[in-house]
């Protein structure tokens, strides 16, 4: 943020670059925007990988403050979530350089499916991964291979697949619809991939069956959700 | 870092920003703790920032 004396001094400044969508706030106004919870959580260990999270809380500040924000790109996509099962236990079994090792495998297993199947790689997420993809199927396809393919390094994952509008974010997504995503692969067991309602219905013909998993609470979204594993 | 946002660095702790005016060069002094802003001299003082959710800046450093 630049400082000026007054509003005249800014208008007076000739050479600032000036974009739509710039703004201007007395500094007391800008104290109360830069006290919303993401700027207050900066020393927090995690702040850097949520900070997409955080953003909105920022957007929503400036809105507080009475500015006009242009409305997020929304597009339609399908996510996948991956997480290692008992990653914790696993780590503590085979100690930290051999886990540092196997975390690397397990990246490259998962890039090189993202990059078969045309998946893209969003975010790390602790012991797993965020992708998104154009098609519900691939995602499918996409997180058996990984899963399979797992084994060969001995690990298992769980995986949940979601299709829903998303926010882009640059080059992260946000969105309810991602943490739909993330609850939904959180329920899934060992080996097991998980899909909501909305992507069974969205692969209709694509030969892909499930087994139905019932409805369940996901923490945080409204609603009960209708859940489904995928069997072949 | 916002000049503003680095207060939530030191809890509890005053925390003195001292800028200048892009435009004279003039003495801009802020001073805060935590909740409080403690002195913002001038009084009239602006602050001007380019939005990090225009669309060219989206996904850049920008907001970091």
């Amino acid at each position: 943020m630049n400082l000026f004396r007054s509003e005249e001094h800014l208008t007076r400044w000739l050479h600032h670059w000036h974009a739509a969508g710039d703004y201007v706030l007395p500094v007391d106004e800008w104290a109360k925007v830069f006290s919303a919870p993401t700027f207050r959580r900066r020393l927090d260990l995690d702040y850097l990988a949520r900070a997409p999270e955080y953003l909105e809380e920022y957007r929503r500040a400036l809105q507080a403050a009475g500015k006009a924000l242009p409305a997020p790109d929304r597009i339609l996509s399908t996510v996948l979530f991956t997480d290692i099962v008992g990653s914790t236990r696993h780590a503590a079994e085979v100690g930290d350089s051999e886990w540092r090792a196997l975390i690397r495998r397990h990246d490259d297993i998962v890039r090189n499916q993202l990059q078969h199947f045309g998946g893209r790689e969003i975010d790390r997420t602790g012991d797993g991964s965020l992708s998104a993809f154009q098609s519900p199927a691939r995602a499918i396809r996409c997180a058996q291979a990984i899963s399979a393919a797992m084994h060969s390094v001995g690990l298992q994952v769980r995986a949940g697949v979601h299709s829903g509008e998303v926010e882009v974010l640059g080059e992260h997504l946000g969105g309810i619809a991602v943490h739909i995503g993330a609850r939904i692969s959180a329920l899934a067991g060992p080996d097991e991939i998980l899909v909501s309602q909305t992507v069974k219905e969205a692969v209709i013909g694509s030969g892909i069956t499930f087994d139905d998993r019932g409805t369940h609470e996901l923490k945080g979204v409204p609603g009960e959700w209708r859940l489904h594993a995928v069997a072949s | 870092m916002e000049s503003l946002a680095v207060r939530w660095l030191f809890p509890g702790q005053e925390v003195v920003v001292e800028s200048k005016c892009l435009d004279c060069s003039g003495s801009v002094r802020l001073r805060m703790r935590d909740e409080e802003m403690l002195e913002i001299d001038p009084q009239k003082a602006i602050g001007y920032m380019p939005s990090p959710f225009a669309p060219s800046r989206v996904g850049s450093a920008a907001f970091n």
